[in-house]
């Protein structure tokens, strides 16, 4: 039997394989199950299976098939027990190692949460050591000098020289523990190989192999020598530089007949077509309309270089065919426990002086998993209490904790008004359930939420809180809602495990290092999908593919960076020096890649390539390869069209008119319009329409930021509640006034924000006290002979072209100035000329359609109000002007500029209500649509119905 | 020394002027290949790894590695255009053609396996490779990420910081003294301080970015300023006071009303024009006194002081604030292993300066050296930039190397970003030791003669002589500033090469009163415009360039209006499309059930209607109706869910139950699905598309509902962009977007140069950034601040002028220009470039220029019918109460493993067997604890002789976890199989009786296949249960 045997590249080799073992066991009587697979992965076995079992038509018992890395494993256990180290353990071994052996590694970077990614290059660097059996000798320095021409610097030779070290005594503990890393377990089975005898197998076949690291080539050499193995490699050597040094090192024939070789050559040339797409989702969709023009599926693979693209991918192959396999890791990221611990870690992270920051409380509450935990009885009543509870702390519901920026649990838990709703909600909803009820449940959300995870210092007790809450989760909540949710549960609680076992349980962390590190632990797992049974297409990973031929190929993400996927840079040990050690893997891997990709599209009949075409994506160098090669071969450069995959895209945007029907106008005819209606119909009559006909409103959200709304309520009841005291008096402000006014805006201050804002309510307050000592100033100057109104409500109803309409006025302050001389204010705390009217000709002359009013008019606030008070028949006789007073700059802007305009003002009125009667006719006129005003964009970023307005 | 060369003697320095069309890219790329094929190389060596060419964009870096790839082709298989440019090629490689040809077919073959030493690409991206390559050094982890974004990390760092000053002296003393010069000085009139703060040091951080350096505070402090103002306030009253006879009118008028005002509020901006004057305003005729004079005289002293003490003192505080937030910043970045995209420069810099990385330990990182450097627009490199790449030069230049560096100064419109045009002459400054070849690209590649031979005009001495003399500008530049912009345009005039007598440019005045009359008599003129240029270029090859975002918008809406596709930021926006919008206002109620308004906004929209049938009035109706009952006061959606219970179970109810349970980008796939929308709204298909890829691009910084809605509400516009390559539109864009591209017709329809001075100005000197702010008017007082006001007036007006210079040379065929004498109330000097405004030079296109519409390289993807596909994949779902009774499970497969190690005891020493068998299994288990029950377990079935005989067997082989493969390929593993002479005995162990049904089925299943192995045998299966040590017979 020959040892070595090579096929072509563009061969099947799983169905050569398969002939291979018929020729020589199954039809030779031999016993199968005495042969030994050794593939590169566990994936070409199934394929043989199937395979075999059309050979023999009947069940068989089955051969030995191995992963190399169990091959490894079933070399170390014929020594010896002996186990898997996990990566998290070995990382905390180099740290401790570094620690005694090496501290200055960890300059800057002393907690183990931050030394981890760091251990992990040590890790990977170690692993490559060993699994290349470097010597210790060479590495001792680096006497090196690279092809570019530079010695290595003495600070690279020193940290190589601290990791030879750690290696050193890696190797003992591990040793000592026989609990093995990937590279040590090979190392040590190149050892051990001469010792273990195979008597079980009457012969070991290592199949498909192309770059074989010096450890594992020990291994099959010794076998081949032992006239123990056969091996099965594809392609020709003198094509791939790989294969070549692996033969010369074997030192063994290789066995490609002349007559292959001469047809190696004449092969069969697939058909490749390639196409662009410019994003995931249009190389998505060109993989499945590539697949509607494959007609067997079953002899079809989709290659994903990218695992990332697996659900897009997923989504669009589902509405094609279901029957589909895949062999591919799914993020546990990507799951609704992920975001649940994020939250969890979150609200522990922003915790200030034992109190939560209420939004990530809330949202920490409001998780799905969460608000529908069944802790008492069915979830529903855990929803109320967090819906109740959210609706306190935004202050939807009037208590002591509405608004409340950071909130202590038990002030939670105590507050009465909570559970009062609680109940009635429930009630109306049919639920029975009693006052301790409630209680008890919001405690037991708590403990488990906050409590659990609020004294941590180490990892023993962090998976016992782990546990606790999984468990919960697993009996208590949704989580079979989805359905690879319990794959993820089950996988948390293998971490889980591994915490609460492993050797540096009882080492003290931080709470923060603590999530920091399982967070980074989890950020890394996936969730791997078996594939099998066998069936349908395939969707797999490039070195899925491995070994295995496909009919019909696609292979997507054909992009440079992906395919080939390289780490150029090796952050720790550069890699001149790693050439220098002989750990080339740039190269190698570039090569390894090369060889997948062209022995998969060489043993196929169709072929797409599909790549991203985008200014930060470059097609791939083996497209580029292709295409120059049939540029060589036609001698041509325009030989191959590329097709850029597009979507439909309709730019030109609908726009939404609104019609009146009878019932909307009477509606419009019958409300009671304020400036603010007025106003928000001159900005945009379909807000106005959202608003005041449909009595739509955005929901509160909590802020911590409080808006300007906040700062002018805040200010228009201070003044309401310290100046009602001079009304129909001439106000004084003596110095009682100026302490009781200041002491009032104190207490409102601290009320209204202190505990709604984060730390930084000083500054504004600083800025109000300012603001205000200075309008107190002002307000002594400004002479006033008598207070008539303070926040005055003034309803009336206006004719307008013979139809009534209803008006309503909420006057901030009526001033008498002298005799018959009235002021009406109106405090602003933002800008006033903004909405102060132009001179009342320009806006005659401008015209009344509401576009140009917008513009002239600007606001209906002072003529409305001045209208309005004058109907008031206290002011009947009075000489009225209206202003707005700017708590900003002090700055009063009257109605009426100029004392010749008093004569004018009956003029003047008339103007206003000609521009609005204007504007209430177009409100009733059924002809006119409600529809957006789109001339200010920025406005329509910040109109809360910006998502309603299409 | 700077001479003309054609031969390559080394090192070298080469720099190229390339003005707009001239193409720089042809003359980079044949750069690069020389270099390649450089004849005094060997014929085997290709020293790829040794060029380093960085371009401004990725986009151009893609172009110029394809131009370089089609120019090896084209010599190798020698497929030039033409014989000219043949014979152009081989002179300038300086090789025969054979060997030109041989040696390019080589390079291919290196390049293509060497693809990752193939390097051009952006300043950024090289930058980022050196610190990944560097990042131990940096104590960075060897994964760190690069983001865009860092407000948020600004804004967390500033709220840490006012947090402090409830604990910490020194932060609370820091701002109090801020508030009072927010209050006191500034006059601010905003009421949140923390805004202004944010916005300031957000400015500050991008600044700190581009330029090396930490901002220093100056020594002034609050106290002096408000002393010297007290001083001026005080003799400016003194004045009032002694007003001398024949004072001009006015100006006494003024003077009387002075001591009246708020001292506090006193604003030199806002002072009377006559401070200007050397003397005090007199009328004719009268004279001064001495003592009035020299009062003049001090407040003049006291003014300019006054100006230059808020100079210096103004951004105090701020910059305190800033590097305070600074130091925090760098923590939590670093922290979260995160590095911002603009800091990559910075960072480099600290790794050159402060981390002492040596040019070896570098190229050692990168595992390459370069020896030649080939720069792109290089009027857009900042200067930091270039310190970064300046040590590596310096070492190429002493080693035989090469620098090559392209650049115009007349489009450097990129100083906003730190482009520093200077650094085209400082540069040969810098390198004057060495041989500088110069070169200017003449020829324009791109638009017809006229087009050429206006722009020539338009840029020639003569004119911007003309321009420059105009009194208004005059007024604002002087003659050396004029000079200076002469230089600039010096090289403007370009060689016409194609279509001498083609292209067409018409320019019109717009003389109108205001704004609105303008942009009315604009719209129609461009709508008129528009089409007639519709009907003689594909629409795609119609650019309209403006200056700001917001006339992009405001010209997409004039044209959506006349129902003209467009594409533009705002078309293009998905945030921007109706259906987004109603996507978006579902999610918002899936997240928050209580937000009635999303619930509405989603119910009256048309992806709702269309899928439930229920028409839009409807809806309308049944919330108007709504809104008039006030008694009922539950949600929208349960008032929903009464009133249409068939809507709501089939359309609502499972995404309701789901809501966040689902990976968001599944969940809005079924959505897709379920609502039939790509199927309803396909002409869409690209907004919906967009919305996925962004979910998806957003999985790992924003994977749940909530955190992607709020990504989503405060995305950057860029983010939120529809690819297209429809046909049918035009394009509307900003001339800065416009740089690099070209369009068949251009139309400009604001030219305008709106010269805007920054108030604050960087002065950096030597790793010391110190910040004035300026503004207009201290320079009347201030000879020092006026020359820097005219300087940074200078910087304002070429940039203006360059922006105006891109947008005329964008157009191939036509160009349409309207002009307007003013923006807003300020001249727009733009009006003053053409010595006449309303013009018309050459002829119109008449054929028609379409081309073929389709492009046939364009494939459009059919929508997709999506479904909830994850049940597809149930064979790989677990079942809960493995969860649950996890413990039971695990204790199970300790025991199979345990007797997995168990073979044929007859004739052995059972005690070792069943001892070597935990041992295995304690290796395997590490973990598990309860071994002793097992142990039991094991022992008791091993001894109850009910189970004897499938342990202890004279003649018999017995296998362990044998597995065996049916004909189809499945494999089964059978826990024990005994092969007697005449009998096989197949022996399953299971935990419990928990499905027995199934367990009998699978063990049948095994009966069969062993049957098919074993033919002439009886063939038995036997299930064991482990808890009761029962057993089962299980027959076919």
């Amino acid at each position: 039997m020959d040892k070595i045997i090579t096929y072509k590249l563009s061969d099947n080799f799983i169905e050569k394989l398969c002939g291979f073992a018929k020729e020589n066991f199954i039809g030779k009587g031999r016993d199968i199950s005495r042969v030994c697979f050794v593939f590169g992965g566990r994936r070409p076995g199934l394929f043989l299976k199937r395979q075999l079992g059309q050979v023999f038509n009947k069940g068989f018992i089955s051969p030995a098939f191995f992963s190399i890395d169990e091959f490894v494993q079933y070399i170390l256990e014929k020594k010896s027990a002996c186990g898997k180290i996990s990566d998290l353990e070995a990382a905390f071994m180099i740290y401790k190692l570094a620690q005694e052996i090496a501290p200055d590694i960890l300059k800057e970077r002393e907690s183990f949460a931050r030394f981890l990614p760091w251990a992990r290059e040590v890790l990977s660097f170690i692993e490559q050591l060993d699994l290349e059996n470097i010597p210790y000798q060479p590495l001792k320095n680096v006497e090196f000098k690279a092809a570019i021409g530079f010695d290595v610097p003495e600070n690279i030779n020193c940290l190589l020289e601290s990791i030879i070290a750690i290696r050193q005594e890696f190797h003992a503990r591990q040793i000592e523990k026989k609990l093995y890393s990937r590279g040590l377990s090979y190392l040590l089975a190149s050892k051990y190989i001469s010792e273990v005898d195979f008597a079980e197998f009457d012969r070991i076949c290592f199949c498909g192999f192309f770059y074989l690291h010096k450890t594992e080539k020990a291994i099959v050499k010794a076998l081949l020598d032992a006239g123990k193995a056969t091996c099965f490699f594809q392609g020709d050597s003198s094509e791939w530089p790989v294969l070549e040094n692996l033969y010369k090192e074997i030192a063994l024939p290789v066995s490609l007949s002349s007559a292959d070789q001469a047809q190696h050559t004449k092969s069969h040339a697939p058909k490749i077509s390639i196409q662009t797409g410019f994003d995931v989702h249009s190389e998505v969709g060109l993989a499945r309309e590539a697949l509607k023009k494959i007609n067997n599926l079953d002899d079809t693979v989709i290659v994903l270089p990218q695992p990332d693209n697996l659900i897009p991918l997923l989504s669009e192959v589902a509405s094609y065919t279901d029957n589909f396999n895949v062999s591919m890791g799914y993020p546990l990221k990507r799951s609704a426990l992920y975001s649940l611990f994020e939250c969890v870690f979150n609200a522990q992270e922003t915790k200030k002086d034992g109190q939560y920051y209420t939004k990530d409380y809330l949202k920490l509450l409001a998780h799905p998993l969460v608000k529908n935990l069944r802790l008492f009885g069915e979830a529903s009543v855990t929803r109320v209490l967090v819906h109740k509870i959210e609706e306190v702390l935004i202050g939807a519901e009037k208590t002591s904790l509405g608004g409340s920026l950071f909130v202590k649990l038990s002030e939670i838990e105590k507050l009465r008004e909570l559970y009062d709703l609680a109940l009635v909600t429930m009630k109306s909803m049919e639920i029975e359930v009693t006052f301790d009820e409630l209680k008890s449940t919001v405690e037991k959300l708590h403990g488990l939420l906050f409590g659990l995870w609020e004294n941590l210092g180490n990892f023993y007790e962090f998976s016992l809180s782990l546990e606790e809450f999984m468990k919960c989760l697993v009996e208590k909540s949704h989580l079979a809602a989805y359905p690879l949710n319990l794959k993820m549960a089950e996988k948390i609680f293998e971490i889980k495990e591994e915490l609460f076992n492993s050797g540096f349980n009882r080492e003290p962390f931080s709470k923060e290092e603590i999530f920091k590190i399982f967070d980074n632990k989890i950020d890394a797992e996936l969730i791997s999908f078996s594939g099998s049974p066998l069936k349908g297409l395939q969707v797999l990973g490039l070195f899925e593919t491995r070994v295995l031929s496909f009919e019909n190929v696609i292979i997507l993400d054909v992009n440079e960076a992906v395919l080939p996927s390289m780490k150029i840079y090796e952050p720790l040990i550069p890699r001149e020096v790693m050439i220098g050690l002989g750990i080339n893997r740039l190269e190698k891997e570039e090569e390894i890649q090369r060889y997948q990709f062209r022995r998969l599209i060489s043993g196929a009949k169709t072929v797409h390539l599909i790549y991203q075409k985008r200014p930060d994506k470059e097609k791939s160098r083996f497209i580029e390869e292709l295409i120059w090669q049939e540029q060589k071969n036609k001698n041509s450069l325009e030989v191959v069209s590329i097709p850029q995959a597009s979507f439909k895209v309709e730019v030109l945007p609908k726009t939404l008119e609104i019609k009146k029907d009878s019932k909307i106008i009477s509606h419009l005819k019958g409300l009671r319009y304020s400036a603010s209606s007025l106003n928000t119909y001159l900005a945009c009559p379909l807000k106005f329409y959202y608003h005041y006909c449909l009595g739509l409103e955005e929901k509160d959200e909590l802020s911590d930021e409080p808006e300007a709304v906040d700062i002018g309520n805040f200010l228009h009841d201070l003044l309401e509640e310290t100046f009602s005291q001079f009304l129909n008096k001439k106000p004084s402000f003596d110095k009682r006034f100026r302490d009781n006014f200041f002491n009032s805006l104190n207490e409102k201050f601290e009320t209204d924000f202190t505990r709604k804002m984060k730390s930084d309510s000083f500054l504004i307050k600083a800025v109000l006290d300012y603001r205000m000592d200075k309008f107190i100033k002002n307000e002594e100057e400004r002479d006033v002979e008598e207070l008539i109104c303070v926040e005055e409500r003034f309803d009336a109803q206006i004719n307008l072209s013979g139809r009534d309409y209803k008006f309503t006025a909420k006057v901030d302050r009526i001033d008498r100035l002298s005799e018959k001389s009235f002021l009406i204010l109106d405090y602003k705390t933002g800008y006033t000329r903004e909405v102060l009217p132009l001179d009342a000709e320009k806006i005659e002359k401008a015209g009344f359609t509401r576009e140009k009013l917008k513009n002239t008019l600007k606001s209906f606030q002072l003529p409305l109000y001045l209208y309005l008070v004058s109907c008031d028949k206290r002011f009947q006789e009075a000489k009225l002007n209206a202003g707005l007073y700017s708590l900003k700059n002090l700055t009063l802007e009257r109605l009426f500029r100029k004392e010749e305009q008093f004569s004018s003002r009956e003029k003047i009125m008339e103007i206003y209500l000609k521009a609005m009667d204007a504007v209430l006719s177009e409100i009733i006129n059924p002809e006119v649509c409600f529809k957006a005003d789109e001339t200010n964009p920025r406005y329509c970023r910040h109109c809360p119905f910006f998502y309603l307005c299409r | 020394m700077v001479q003309k060369a054609s031969k390559e003697t080394l090192p070298c320095i080469y720099v190229t002027e390339a003005s707009a069309g001239s193409g720089k890219t042809y003359a980079l790329a044949k750069r690069y290949i020389k270099l390649l094929i450089n004849p005094s190389l060997a014929a085997q060596e290709i020293p790829l790894e040794t060029i380093l060419a960085i371009t401004f964009t990725n986009k151009a870096a893609l172009e110029m590695k394809e131009r370089i790839l089609d120019f090896l082709k084209k010599i190798a298989l020698d497929k030039f255009k033409s014989l000219e440019e043949k014979n152009e090629v081989i002179e300038f490689l300086g090789v025969p053609e054979d060997a030109a040809c041989k040696k390019a077919f080589r390079i291919m073959d290196t390049l293509l396996s060497n693809y990752q030493f193939f390097q051009v690409q952006t300043i950024d991206s090289f930058i980022n490779a050196i610190l990944s390559g560097c990042a131990f050094k940096l104590d960075l982890s060897a994964g760190f990420k690069t983001q865009t974004e860092y407000k948020e990390y600004l804004e967390y760092s500033l709220d840490k910081l006012i947090d402090k000053a409830g604990s910490d002296k020194d932060a609370l003393e820091l701002f109090r003294g801020f508030l009072k010069q927010y209050l006191y000085i500034e006059n601010k009139e905003g009421w949140f301080p923390k805004k202004d703060i944010a916005t300031i040091i957000a400015g500050l951080y991008s600044r700190s970015n581009k330029y090396h350096g930490k901002f220093i505070r100056s020594n002034i402090e609050i106290k002096d300023f408000i002393m010297r103002r007290n001083e001026v306030i005080e003799l400016i009253v003194r004045l009032s006071q002694n007003v001398p006879e024949g004072a001009d009118k006015r100006f006494a008028g003024y003077l009387s009303d002075f001591p009246n005002e708020d001292k506090e509020k006193f604003d030199i901006t806002k002072l009377s024009n006559y401070f200007n004057r050397e003397s005090f305003p007199l009328n004719k005729g009268y004279s001064l006194s001495e003592e009035i004079e020299l009062l003049w005289n001090r407040i003049r002293t006291g003014l300019k002081q006054l100006c230059e003490l808020e100079a210096l003192f103004k951004f105090n505080y701020y910059i305190d604030i800033f590097n305070r937030v600074l130091d925090d910043l760098k923590i939590k970045s670093s922290k979260d292993d995160v590095l911002f995209l603009e800091e990559l420069n910075k960072k480099a810099r600290i790794l050159f300066d402060e981390k002492s990385l040596e040019l070896p330990e570098l190229y050692l990182r990168l595992a390459t050296r370069f020896r030649h450097f080939l720069l792109d627009e290089f009027q857009d490199t900042s200067l930091l930039q270039w310190e970064n790449l300046k040590t590596m030069v310096d070492e190429a230049l002493a080693g035989a190397g090469s620098l090559f560096y392209v650049g115009d100064k007349k489009q450097a419109i990129y100083r906003f970003r730190g482009g520093e045009v200077s650094l085209i002459d400082t540069v040969k400054e810098q390198f004057k030791g060495y041989l500088i070849i110069s070169d200017v690209l003449q020829k324009n590649f791109r638009s017809a003669g006229n087009i050429v031979e206006f722009n020539n005009a338009v840029f020639s001495e003569e004119n911007l002589s003309r321009f420059l003399s105009k009194e208004e500008i005059k007024k604002e530049l002087s003659e050396s500033c004029a000079e200076e912009i002469m230089r600039i345009f010096k090289g403007a005039k370009q060689e016409v090469v194609i279509h001498k007598s083609g292209g067409y440019i018409k320019s019109e005045f717009l003389n109108y009163k205001n704004e609105d009359e303008r942009n009315g008599a604009l719209k129609e003129k461009l709508l008129f415009q528009i089409q007639d240029l519709r009907e003689r270029f594909p629409a795609k090859d119609i650019g309209i360039l403006t200056r700001t975002n917001d006339d992009v918008q405001l010209v997409t809406s004039w044209l959506l209006e006349k129902n003209i596709p467009v594409e533009s930021e705002k078309t293009l926006n998905i945030r921007e499309n109706s259906y987004i919008k109603e996507l978006v206002s579902f999610l918002k109620f899936l997240n928050s059930p209580i937000d009635d308004l999303s619930f509405a906004s989603f119910i009256m929209g048309d992806i709702f209607c269309r899928a439930s049938g229920i028409s839009q009035d409807k809806i309308r109706d049944f919330i108007f109706e709504l809104n008039h009952d006030a008694e009922d006061k539950s949600y929208l959606y349960r008032k929903f869910q009464k009133e249409f219970p068939e809507a709501w179970d089939n359309l609502f109810k499972d995404f309701f139950r789901k809501a966040g349970f689902v990976p968001l980008y599944e969940f809005v796939v079924t959505i897709y699905g379920k609502f039939s929308i790509l199927g309803n709204f396909p002409s869409y298909q690209g907004f919906f598309m967009r919305f996925l890829e962004l979910i998806k691009e957003q999985e790992e910084e924003n994977p749940g509902v909530s955190d992607f809605l709020g990504f989503f509400d405060n995305a950057r516009d860029e983010d939120l962009f529809v690819n297209v390559t429809s046909e049918e539109s035009v394009r509307v864009m900003t001339i800065h977007k416009s740089k690099g591209l070209e369009f068949s017709a251009v139309v400009i329809p604001f030219l305008e140069m709106d010269i805007k001075l920054d108030s604050d100005i960087v002065d950096s000197d030597d790793g010391e950034l110190k910040l004035l702010y300026v503004k207009q008017r201290f320079g009347d007082f201030s000879d020092g601040l006026r020359e820097i006001i005219r300087k940074e007036y200078l910087k304002s007006f070429i940039d203006e002028l360059n922006s105006v210079y891109v947008a005329l040379t964008r157009s191939r065929d036509e160009l349409y220009i309207y002009v307007s004498p003013r923006i807003g109330n300020k001249l727009n000097f733009a009006s003053l470039i053409f010595e006449q405004n309303d013009f018309e030079i050459g002829e119109k296109l008449s054929s028609i220029k379409k081309g073929k519409l389709k492009d046939l390289s364009n494939f459009e993807i059919p929508v997709c019918a999506y479904k909830d596909w994850i049940h597809f994949l149930h064979d790989e779902f677990i079942d809960e109460t493995v969860l649950v009774q996890r413990e039971k499970i695990l204790k199970g497969d300790v025991l199979h493993f345990v007797l997995s190690n168990i073979g044929n005891l007859h004739n052995q020493d059972e005690d070792l067997v069943i001892n070597n068998a935990f041992k295995q299994a304690r290796k395997r288990f590490p973990h598990f604890t309860d071994f002793s029950a097992c142990e039991k377990t094991a022992r008791s079935l091993l001894k109850d002789k009910a189970f004897s005989e499938y342990f202890y067997l004279k003649d018999a082989e017995v296998y362990q976890e044998k597995e065996i493969v049916s004909r189809q390929g499945q494999t089964k593993r059978i826990d024990r199989l005994i092969v007697k002479k005449d009998e096989v005995v197949i022996i399953d162990y299971k935990s419990a009786k928990v499905a027995d049904d199934t367990y009998q089925k699978q063990v049948k299943e095994y009966v069969g296949i062993i049957k098919e192995i074993y033919p002439k045998s009886e063939v038995k299966g036997i299930l064991i249960y482990l808890d009761d040590l029962t057993k089962i017979e299980v027959g076919v």
